[in-house]
């Protein structure tokens, strides 16, 4: 029989190595998820651009600057079991759909537009004129190169429950994000996100992105 | 050979380095396969951004959606045996 200091020893080292291996695992899920969900932004925000562009008028700049804001459910080691929290993820892209030169009248039109994507919503009544100096909630003085948001307010909810009882067990969880943008002339967009998933006599049921 | 403490310990410490040598290979093993699948997705994922390029610049099929879905079109597989 082994004494009792050596029995003490092997269940530190198992608890050390055992969380340390977990950690290690579900810290690479998390950098790869994140690393995923960037590139999918990126990619998706060019094409929503393209179409965007392309959708516009001939007599309309047809060129689009789309700002992407998504929230994304992403794993932590640091959170709780069947908690699914989110992070936000964004991209940008300007296309401009020239297939000849185009000579247009100095007005709304003529400028570029400015589509902010939050979510669910989508905002796509913003010209770049809106942003100028001088303009409505755009101070005269405000330098031309500020960025498009000024401010991002994230709010995330997650919740998770695991439910024990004799012979059957189940799990659901669920998260929420609502996120209000603020742009340089004070305007804000808002749009939020929610997904639920059980997980209940064998199989996991899920919906929502 | 005559079945002593030491003897008996000798064999579980064999036991045990056996079992930590199989835990760790496996582990190892997990990790490079969740590291290729998620560092294959963002390659794939790539191309199927270059294939469909011209698709997208095209007035009919303007802003085309990158084909590629990771789940779907490269499941997550642990082929161990």
């Amino acid at each position: 029989m082994r004494p009792g200091n050596q029995k003490g020893q092997a269940m530190i080292e198992f608890a050390i190595i055992g969380s340390t291996s977990l950690l290690a695992l579900a810290f690479l899920i998390q950098i790869g998820l994140r690393m995923n969900y960037q590139q999918e932004i990126e990619q998706q925000t060019f094409r929503l651009a393209l179409r965007r562009a392309q959708d516009e008028g001939d007599k309309e700049s047809q060129a689009i600057l789309y700002q992407h804001i998504r929230d994304r459910e992403i794993p932590e080691p640091s959170s709780e079991p069947t908690i699914m929290p989110r992070t936000s993820t964004q991209a940008s892209s300007a296309v401009t759909w020239g297939e000849w030169l185009t000579f247009l009248a100095d007005d709304r039109d003529s400028q570029p537009r400015v589509v902010v994507h939050v979510n669910d919503t989508r905002a796509d009544d913003f010209r770049s004129g809106d942003f100028e100096g001088g303009k409505e909630g755009v101070k005269k003085d405000a330098p031309k190169d500020a960025p498009l948001v000024s401010a991002i307010h994230n709010q995330f909810t997650s919740t998770g429950q695991l439910t024990q009882a004799s012979g059957a067990s189940s799990l659901s969880s669920s998260s929420s994000a609502s996120t209000t943008v603020t742009l340089k002339n004070g305007k804000t967009v808002s749009g939020s996100a929610s997904a639920s998933c059980s997980f209940s006599g064998g199989s996991w049921v899920c919906d929502g992105p | 050979m005559r079945r002593t403490v030491m003897n008996f310990r000798k064999g579980q410490v064999l036991l045990e380095f056996g079992i930590a040598c199989f835990g760790l290979v496996m582990f190892i093993y997990v990790l490079l396969q969740a590291w290729v699948w998620l560092s294959g997705t963002i390659v794939r994922r790539q191309a199927s951004f270059q294939h469909s390029r011209l698709e997208a610049g095209k007035r009919a099929t303007a802003g085309k959606k990158v084909p590629y879905r990771p789940g779907r079109d490269t499941p997550v597989r642990f082929d161990l045996f």
